[in-house]
C-alpha cells in the first residue's frame, strides 16, 4: 500500500469524522442536560436529509444552503416534542425515555416510508462527483465541503455554549439543575431550548450525510448505533469528547478500508471503545460524579 | 465549555452506559444479516425433459374449481424485503408477483379459485424473514409460498419451508448455500445459479485478443452469499486466463462510504472491476470511482444495474458501459413477455422501465401456475415432485431444475449504451441487440 493512499484515507477520515461529530453533538448535548438518550436522533437526521433532498428536487435549493431552512424547522419540532412528550418524562427512569424516543424513531421511519417510499435516495448536485487532486491525493469536493461546514457549525455551537447567556444557562443546568434554579435559571425553558438546539444539530447534519451517503427510511438504525458509540466513547455529555471520538471512528473506518479490510472497521472501533471503557468507564472526556442526593 | 470537567455522569448513568454500548453494537450490526456462504457444490446434470410450459396466464386453463373450498382464495405467502437495504430489488420482485396475480385472477383464477398474496415486510433482515415464514405457514396457513430477495434471506427462509414440506419457489436466491443443504422443496427461478452469473462476462473478457485483454482485475464485494459465489467463480476463471487479481476486499452490507475503497481500487491500477454488489453499493462504487476519475476498461456489477429505473435515476449517464448478468430484458422475445411488459406498465405507469427483479417475480408466478395446474393439487409435495420432472416456459426462457432445485441454463451478458440496457452476449441469443463496448466510455 502506498503512502499516498494512507494519507488520502487519513484526510477522508478526518473530514468524515467531522460530519460524524456534528451529527453526534446534539445527542451528547441532549443527554448532558436532560439525561435523555434520544434514540430518535438518527431518525431526525434522516428526516432532515429527506427534507433537504425534497427541497433540492422541487426548488433546486442547494443542500448546503438548505441547512438554513431545515435547522429552524427542526428547532421548532424539537421544542414541540420537548413540550408535548419529553417534559413529562423529566426525572423518570432512563429506560423510559429510551422507549419513548425509540417509539418516536419508529414513527419517523414510517412517516418517511409513506412520504418518500422505501427506495434509497441520495442528494446529487452538479458538483457531487467533482474532486480535486493535491500531491496525488484525491479529495471529493462534497467530502471537503461537508467536513468544512460541519466544523464551522460545531464551532458555532461551541461559541453559543461558551459565550452566550443561553450557553451559560445550559452548562449550569448540565452541572447542577438545583443550583441553577437557585441562581435564576428557568430550567424548563433552558432544557427545552437545549433539546431544540440538539435536534437542530441533527438537522444540520442531515443534508451533509444525504450528500455523502445513500439513505432510506431504516438507515437511521445504522446511524444511531454509530452515534451512540461515539458519545459513549467520548464521554456522555462531553462535546469535546464527542468530537474526538467521532474523528477516531472516521479514521478507523477510512484507514481500515485501505489497509486490512473494510470488514475490520467496526471491529477496530468497538475494540477501541471497549478498551477505553475498561480503563475509563466514563469515556475519554467524561467525569464521574455522585448524583445529587 | 461543555468539556471534561463539566460532564456529570452519575453512578446510575454509569451502569446505563454498559447497556448503551451493547445497544449501540446491536444496532450497528442489525443490518448485517448476511449468512455465511457454504462452499459451492458441484452442478448436477439436469435430465432433458419435454417442456410442458405454463403458457401465458391469460391463455391458461382456468377450469372450474376442483380443489375446495371453492369460495375461498388460494393464499400465497411471502416475506419480502420491502424496506431496508434490499428494498429496491425486493419491491421489484413484489411488483412482479402483483402483476402475475392480477393476470391470473383476471383470467379466472388458479384451478378456478382466486389468488391472494399474504405479504410481510422483513425489512431486509434474515431473522425477521424466518419468523414471518413460520407465521405464514403455522398461523396464516397459506397454501403456497414464494421467496424473498435475495440469497441472504432465501437461505434461512427456505429451511423453514423445507421443515414444513412447502414448495419454496423463489426468484432471487441462487447462491451455493441455497442448494448445499440438498433440500427437496426449493426451486430457483432464474436461468442459472449465482456461481455462473458472471460466466458470459468472463468468457467475453477471455475471448478478447491478447493485445486488448486486460491484465489485472479488482473485486470489491459485499459480504453476501450470492455475491461471493458469483465473484469467486469469475475470479477463478480470470486468474486461470492470466488476469491477475490486484484488489479483493469484502465490505459489510452496511457499507455506505466508498471513497477510500475507490481510492484503493484506483491505486491498485486494475484494468477491470468486478463489483460484487446488491444495489446501493453499486451506485456508491460508481459515484466514488467517478469522483476520483478512476477509468477502468470494463466494469461488471453482480446486481444493481438490472434494477434499471432506480439505477439510471441514481447515476444518469454514468451507467453507460456498465455490464451485468441477468436472465431477462424488457425487450425479450420470450414467450409471454410482451403481455407481462404491457400489464406491468398498465399497473405501474410511473415506472418508465421494468426492473429485472420484477421479471423474476413474475416468472415465479408462472412456475407456480404450471406446477399447480400440472399437479392438479395444492399438495406441496406433489407440486415439488412435478417441478423436479418438468420444465416451465417463463419470461426468462424455459427453466428446469435438478434434484436440488438448481436451474441449468445460462445468463445473458447485458451492457448499458445510451441509457439502455442491451443484451450483448451470447452472440446466438435472439435478444442480442448490440456488441459489447470495450473499453467502456469514461464516466
Amino acid at each position: 500500500m502506498s503512502g499516498e493512499l494512507l494519507v488520502q484515507s487519513v484526510v477522508l477520515g478526518l473530514l468524515t469524522g467531522g460530519v460524524y461529530a456534528l451529527t453526534a453533538s446534539g445527542l451528547t448535548l441532549i443527554f448532558g442536560i436532560m439525561r435523555v438518550v434520544n434514540v430518535a436522533h438518527a431518525a431526525m437526521i434522516v428526516m432532515s436529509a429527506y427534507l433537504s433532498w425534497w427541497l433540492f428536487q422541487t426548488l433546486g435549493l442547494d443542500p448546503i444552503l438548505s441547512i438554513a431552512v431545515v435547522v429552524p424547522v427542526f428547532f421548532a419540532l424539537g421544542a414541540l416534542v420537548h413540550r408535548v412528550i419529553l417534559r413529562r418524562l423529566s426525572g423518570r427512569d432512563l429506560t423510559l425515555t429510551v422507549l419513548v424516543t425509540f417509539g418516536f424513531a419508529i414513527i419517523l421511519e414510517g412517516l418517511q416510508g409513506t412520504l418518500f417510499s422505501s427506495n434509497f435516495q441520495a442528494i446529487k448536485t452538479s458538483y457531487s462527483l467533482n474532486s480535486f487532486e493535491l500531491f496525488g491525493i484525491y479529495v471529493p469536493l462534497v467530502r471537503l465541503l461537508s467536513g468544512a461546514v460541519a466544523l464551522g457549525l460545531l464551532g458555532g455551537l461551541y461559541l453559543v455554549l461558551g459565550r452566550t447567556d443561553l450557553g451559560r444557562a445550559i452548562r449550569a443546568t448540565t452541572q447542577d439543575p438545583r443550583t441553577a434554579t437557585l441562581v435564576g435559571v428557568n430550567i424548563e425553558r433552558v432544557t427545552m431550548l437545549a433539546f431544540a438546539l440538539g435536534v437542530s444539530m441533527a438537522a444540520a447534519g442531515g443534508p451533509l450525510l444525504g450528500m455523502l451517503f445513500a439513505f432510506y427510511p431504516s438507515t437511521h438504525w445504522l446511524w444511531i448505533g454509530k452515534l451512540l458509540a461515539i458519545v459513549v466513547l467520548g464521554g456522555l455529555g462531553s462535546l469535546r469528547g464527542t468530537f474526538v471520538a467521532a474523528i477516531v471512528l472516521g479514521l478507523a473506518e477510512q484507514v481500515m478500508n485501505v489497509t486490512i479490510s473494510p470488514d475490520w472497521a467496526p471491529l477496530v472501533f468497538y475494540g477501541f471503545l471497549f478498551g477505553v471503557l475498561i480503563v475509563r468507564p466514563q469515556g475519554l472526556f467524561g467525569t464521574l460524579a455522585r448524583e445529587s442526593l | 465549555m461543555v468539556g471534561s470537567n463539566q460532564s456529570i455522569v452519575g453512578y446510575r448513568v454509569r451502569h446505563f452506559v454498559v447497556g448503551l454500548v451493547a445497544g449501540a453494537i446491536a444496532l450497528a450490526g442489525c443490518a448485517s444479516s448476511a449468512t455465511p456462504s457454504p462452499s459451492p457444490t458441484a452442478s448436477a446434470t439436469v435430465s432433458a425433459v419435454p417442456s410442458v410450459g405454463s403458457s401465458p396466464p391469460s391463455a391458461s386453463p382456468s377450469a372450474a374449481c376442483v380443489i375446495p373450498p371453492c369460495d375461498k382464495p388460494i393464499v400465497i405467502g411471502v416475506s419480502q424485503a420491502l424496506t431496508g437495504d434490499k428494498s429496491d430489488p425486493g419491491t421489484g420482485i413484489e411488483h412482479g408477483y402483483q402483476v402475475w396475480i392480477k393476470e391470473i385472477n383476471d383470467a379466472g383464477g388458479l384451478l378456478g379459485r382466486k389468488v391472494e398474496l399474504k405479504e410481510y415486510d422483513n425489512q431486509s433482515l434474515a431473522d425477521t424473514a424466518v419468523s414471518q415464514i413460520e407465521r405464514l405457514v403455522t398461523v396464516d396457513k397459506v397454501d403456497l409460498l414464494v421467496g424473498p430477495f435475495s440469497s441472504a434471506l432465501t437461505i434461512p427462509t427456505s429451511a423453514v419451508a423445507e421443515k414444513y414440506k412447502m414448495a419454496f419457489v423463489e426468484g432471487a436466491g441462487g447462491a451455493p448455500g441455497v442448494f448445499s443443504r440438498q433440500f427437496h422443496y426449493v426451486f430457483f427461478v432464474q436461468p442459472a445459479v449465482a456461481a455462473k452469473q458472471a460466466d458470459p462476462f468472463v468468457n467475453y473478457i477471455v475471448s478478447l485478443p491478447a493485445a486488448q485483454r486486460p491484465t489485472s482485475a479488482a473485486y470489491p464485494q459485499q459480504d453476501d452469499p450470492f455475491v461471493s459465489a458469483t465473484e469467486d467463480g469469475a475470479q477463478a476463471t480470470l486468474e486461470a486466463a492470466g488476469i491477475k487479481t490486484v484488489y479483493k476486499q469484502v465490505y459489510p452490507p452496511t457499507q455506505t462510504d466508498f471513497a477510500s475503497i475507490a481510492a484503493a481500487v484506483k491505486a491498485s491500477k486494475a484494468d477491470i472491476v468486478l463489483g460484487g454488489t446488491i444495489f446501493d453499493d453499486a451506485v456508491g462504487q460508481v459515484q466514488a470511482y467517478a469522483s476520483i476519475n478512476y477509468q477502468p476498461k470494463a466494469v461488471y456489477f453482480t446486481s444493481g444495474p438490472s434494477t434499471v429505473g432506480a439505477f439510471k435515476q441514481a447515476l444518469g449517464d454514468k451507467v453507460n458501459g456498465i455490464f451485468t448478468g441477468d436472465g431477462w430484458i424488457e425487450a425479450s422475445k420470450a414467450t409471454g413477455n410482451a403481455k407481462f411488459v404491457a400489464d406491468y406498465h398498465a399497473m405501474f405507469p410511473k415506472e418508465a422501465q421494468i426492473p429485472g427483479e420484477a421479471a423474476e417475480g413474475y416468472s415465479v408466478g408462472q412456475v407456480l401456475l404450471a406446477a399447480v395446474t400440472g399437479a392438479q393439487s395444492l399438495d406441496n409435495t406433489k407440486i415439488a415432485d412435478w417441478l423436479h420432472s418438468n420444465k416451465v416456459d417463463t419470461v426468462q426462457g424455459p427453466i428446469g431444475w435438478d434434484a436440488l432445485g438448481r436451474p441449468n441454463g445460462s445468463f445473458l451478458l447485458e451492457q448499458y449504451a445510451s441509457g439502455t440496457l442491451n443484451v450483448v452476449a451470447p452472440s446466438d441469443d435472439p435478444n442480442k441487440a448490440a456488441d459489447p463496448a470495450y473499453p467502456k466510455p469514461s464516466w
